[in-house]
């Protein structure tokens, strides 16, 4: 028997285990926006969609991500910190599309506070220190020249652009309250402190200047949001020259950078972390994923390591190559080392340590393939239809799941939670339709994607069969399209197909959009002239994600947000 | 450009405060900012999977007060310590009574969300009677981690989870990352100045924050308010710090302390390895120690693997002894028995090193663990430790009646006839300068091991 995943909205009865989871601020000039006359944003690039205000990115201010901010220090002060001390962004959004960029719930908590106090601390004093050799006059009774100068410096460094004027007098005062308490070398420590505690250092702002409805960002926002999207770090000496000459108004000098930037390493690392957290794939799960030992006694944390550094060093060398997603999702070869080969019983002649390119065996493709994937996206003990159903359903599909009615927990529990112990998924699924038939409206809409994944176990080994039955893997899709809607013998050929319809593709423009501007997204904004175009472009591009990315910088959403309450 | 590593000395010369972190190593020194007069301190001694119940705990009072075997390494700090058995967990969500609802082991409030506790838990709170953060340490192998919902056991609020510091070297930057004590009842001339210059920050960086506000959504401006709170929390950590003199004479360690600021934590893809697993433990207990005897905290807890862990400390790993295996299989009892006994060492061994610096009768220790038997939370059995000072009596053998299904299991109705967790944490609560009743089903404190 197959099973039918309709396009519905999910039901008013859904059941918990699967639906439970689920100075003035930028004191950039304001007469160096990006806008052409602060009524109404920029103009959109030549050729692209004029969008209506309410589906821009709303103006807002965006606080660093932990790596972000370690890049930030890194590039800016030539200071590595430890990024594990900052706790972990969670994830925000509504599970529709996740990622580290999203701007919603960042927050500096106590915990945070703590760790940015010590590190500028730190970071001060080593400054300082430098700052001895390469100012000196700073360290003893400085004139007013030499103190701007050490303000205008840090504070480029610090704020990512240059400080204003108001900032600067600030500081100067700041600068010549310490020295008058204490003494100079104090002044430059803790005027240095400051700065790197500011909000203006922890923040990137996206405020743009004017009071419209459609405001145009500044040339350092674009600078900044250009090189946080595509590298996750500050601005580089072109970029801010570029902003500077207030070149960034001109989308082919936008275009330019982003072609630099997507072209170096480090972009497409970063790129390659979009794929990872799409399915929960980070280097927080990569620490913490664990298993039940009874169940995974060959689940060792060699393994869960080498097969977070599989999707990693894949989609990577995916991006480097033809940066397809056709490839990605349907790739028939991965990187491997001696251990995972054998976890997927792949070839494992001439493997070791070092991760090779390999063919995958029979029936295993593409990321949703990957151990990473399969075990993240399943339970402790055992595999689950329903959490892997709705990565597919949210991420690839771009479908929404609703909260967990209340109630919810004590009827699943109460109707289907102790069935026969060696029920497959299949008849636990089936039991459950029986039994709830009100869960099946939304649990029916994922939970047959997932059941398509059941030839893989909770972490990710291929099986043709549970508990000694045989699986049945089978699925139909219907209403997203006739250019994938159909029957497959599992999820995977699905996928392959799904990636490159219609639908997908601006399901995948769609989320994109979210990584590269950290906002939420819904359906509206799936069905945006912007998003169409971006679509149609990734279909005749070879379903290529650098050019998608590229495509990315030359739209409105790129240049202007909309107003905020 | 040169680049540079984060290490613990730069942090404090950077704050002119170099002498005062060198100098205490060499020897201990009476405490600095202590909690307020009166205030209580506490500590959760966590362990996994339950116990061997009918041989875990106490029998006897007063002179007759003795430990059954599950306890018995404890023997060496009977004084110290009462056994209350017969409490049920009546927060347990009512479908789920499974390892993972350690998450409401502390914060004992019913919630329709799995894992997620309503908090604020027991430490947090009692934390917050003097204005300071828990500190919440966890010692595991890495074989056996558990993910989130299987550590959450200190909450901050309604759905923010403390965080469990595995790391030893971090824990210890977290503590006495500012206010290292100087010795004697005064703070150091390099402690004063390093203090005052952190105000002039914070003062400019409020300023800063209030600023940056003024062209901000309203969204963002609670964000923002979220900033300011952090700043004004650790200016309150500031006008703390310099206040007080050593609280009943105790001893603040720094020798053993320091030991946290170098150690690594455990190798994260090595074997098993028990003797580190309880050399880990100890000094992270240490560390727990040392913060409330140097008067950086005045509450905490040190999870020993969390709920469902599988590390049996006595052996090697394994699935014929493995901690989580054996607490579900009664064949190897006497398995099971050796893991509460080897804990029951821990635990004493934690109230001693408590002792030796003055702390242990103003502070009060409860051993707590996420389920009884069998996947449930009924008819539990609790050490309780210390807080002498604070009224707690000792060498009793309390043991509430319990009606019902005391196994139960999955599905197992709450019971609600039973004397509730709730009534242990609120004496607790109420012993250290608390106000009121802590958790839902609260009949009263437990006046059988508290005088009030």
């Amino acid at each position: 028997m197959k099973l039918v995943v309709h396009r519905l909205l999910c039901a008013f009865w859904i059941c918990v285990a699967g639906c439970s989871g689920g100075g003035s601020a930028g004191d950039d000039n304001e007469d160096n926006a990006g806008g052409s006359d602060g009524a109404g944003g920029a103009p959109p690039p030549a050729g692209a969609c004029d969008l209506p205000r309410e589906l821009l990115p709303q103006r807002r201010v965006i606080r660093l991500s932990p790596q972000q901010y370690a890049n930030a220090l890194k590039a800016n002060f030539g200071f590595k910190m430890d990024v594990s001390r900052l706790p972990p962004d969670a994830p925000s959004g509504d599970g529709f599309a996740v990622f580290d960029s999203n701007f919603a719930d960042k927050q500096i908590t106590p915990e945070h506070f703590t760790v940015f106090r010590e590190t500028a601390e730190a970071v001060a004093s080593d400054t300082a220190r430098t700052l001895q050799g390469s100012m000196a006059c700073l360290f003893n009774k400085p004139d007013d020249g030499c103190v701007a100068a050490f303000l205008s410096d840090v504070g480029q460094r610090a704020f990512r652009r240059p400080p204003s004027e108001q900032e600067l007098a600030r500081y100067q005062s700041f600068f010549r309250s310490v020295e008058t308490k204490w003494d100079s070398p104090a002044a430059v420590r803790l005027v240095l402190e400051a700065m790197l505690q500011s909000p203006a250092h922890l923040y990137r702002t996206e405020l743009g200047g004017g009071d419209a409805d459609k405001v145009a960002l500044t040339q350092y926002e674009l600078a900044n949001e250009l090189s946080f999207m595509l590298a996750d770090a500050p601005p580089d000496e072109a970029l801010l020259a570029a902003a500077k000459a207030g070149k960034l108004k001109d989308a082919d000098e936008v275009k330019q950078h982003a072609e630099r930037l997507l072209a170096t390493d480090t972009s497409r690392a970063r790129l390659a972390s979009m794929f990872g957290q799409m399915y929960g794939v980070t280097p927080s799960s990569a620490e913490t994923l664990g298993k039940d030992a009874t169940a995974y006694p060959g689940f060792t944390p060699a393994l869960r390591a080498a097969m977070m550094k599989e999707t990693q060093t894949f989609v990577q060398a995916v991006l480097q190559d033809d940066a397809s997603l056709k490839t990605i999702f349907g790739a028939d070869f991965s990187y491997l080392n001696n251990a995972l080969a054998a976890h997927y019983g792949a070839n494992t002649a001439g493997l070791g340590d070092e991760f090779k390119k390999v063919s995958l065996p029979e029936g295993r493709r593409g990321l949703l393939g990957h151990a990473s994937v399969l075990s993240v996206n399943a339970h402790k003990d055992g595999s689950s239809p329903a959490i892997r159903g709705i990565a597919i359903y949210t991420k690839l599909l771009c479908q929404p799941i609703p909260a967990a009615p209340p109630g919810a927990v004590d009827l699943a529990n109460g109707k289907i939670y102790a069935p026969d112990k060696n029920f497959t998924q299949r008849e636990h699924y089936e039991f459950a339709k029986q039994k709830a038939p009100e869960c099946i409206g939304c649990h029916g809409q994922f939970v047959p994607l997932g059941l398509g994944l059941e030839q893989f176990d909770g972490v990710g080994a291929q099986r043709s069969s549970e508990f000694g039955k045989p699986l049945n893997t089978k699925v139909q899709l219907e209403g997203y399209g006739d250019d994938v809607d159909g029957t497959y013998d599992s999820t995977l050929p699905l996928i392959d197909k799904l990636v490159q319809s219609d639908h997908g593709a601006r399901c995948f423009a769609t989320q994109a959009a979210s990584f590269a501007y950290g906002q939420d997204v819904s359906s509206d904004t799936m069905d945006s002239c912007e998003t169409k175009r971006l679509a149609s472009t990734l279909k005749d591009k070879n379903f290529s994600v650098t050019q998608l990315m590229l495509d990315l910088t030359q739209v409105e959403s790129f240049y202007n947000r909309r107003q905020g309450s | 450009m040169t680049t540079n590593y984060v290490r613990r000395r730069d942090l404090l010369l950077g704050l002119g405060a170099g002498a005062a972190f060198l100098s205490p190593f060499s020897r201990q020194v009476h405490a600095q900012a202590a909690g307020k007069p009166g205030q209580g301190k506490f500590i959760l001694f966590f362990t996994p999977n339950g116990h061997a119940r009918s041989d875990f705990g106490s029998d006897g009072n007063d002179a007759s007060f003795k430990f059954r075997r599950g306890m018995a390494d404890a023997a060496s700090m009977a004084d110290h310590i009462s056994v209350v058995r017969g409490l049920s967990n009546k927060a347990q969500h009512p479908q789920r009574p499974f390892h993972d609802q350690i998450s409401r082991l502390m914060t004992v409030k019913t919630g329709d969300i799995v894992g997620t506790a309503m908090g604020p838990s027991l430490d947090q709170a009692v934390a917050d009677l003097s204005a300071k953060n828990p500190l919440n340490l966890k010692v595991y192998w890495s074989r056996y981690d558990n993910v989130g919902t299987y550590q959450n056991l200190s909450w901050k609020k309604a759905a923010f989870p403390n965080r469990n510091e595995n790391d030893p070297r971090k824990a210890y930057a977290s503590v006495f990352g500012d206010f290292m004590p100087s010795g004697g009842g005064e703070q150091s001339p390099e402690i004063k100045l390093a203090l005052e210059q952190k105000k002039s920050v914070m003062d400019f960086l409020k300023e800063d924050i209030s600023m940056f506000k003024t062209r901000l959504t309203d969204s963002d401006k609670s964000r923002l308010d979220v900033h300011l709170d952090s700043v004004r929390e650790f200016e309150k950590k500031l006008e703390s710090a310099p206040a007080g003199s050593p609280v009943g004479g105790n001893v603040c360690p720094m020798d053993k302390a320091k030991g946290s600021s170098t150690y690594p934590p455990p190798n994260d893809s090595g074997p098993y390895n028990k003797e580190a697993f309880k050399a880990h433990g100890d000094i992270q207990a240490s560390l727990l120690i040392a913060s409330l005897a140097c008067g950086a905290r005045t509450a905490g807890s040190i999870i020993w693997q969390g709920g469902a862990g599988g590390l049996n400390p006595n052996g090697a790993a394994g699935k014929a002894d493995d901690h989580h295996e054996v607490s579900h299989n009664a064949a190897p009892r006497d398995v099971w028995i050796s893991i509460d006994n080897w804990y029951a060492g821990r635990y004493a061994a934690l109230l001693k090193e408590a002792q030796s610096v003055g702390i242990l009768d103003d502070t009060v220790v409860a051993w707590a663990t996420e389920i009884t038997e069998s996947h449930s939370h009924n008819n539990a059995v609790f050490p309780i430790a210390g807080g002498k000072n604070l009224g707690f009596k000792h060498r009793k053998s309390v043991t509430f009646s319990f009606v019902g299904d005391e196994n139960g299991g999955r599905n197992a109705a709450r019971a609600s006839g039973n004397r509730s967790l709730s009534d242990l944490w609120t004496t607790i609560y109420r012993a250290c300068g608390g106000q009121g009743n802590f958790g839902e089903d609260v009949a009263g404190p437990i006046n059988e091991v508290w005088s009030g």
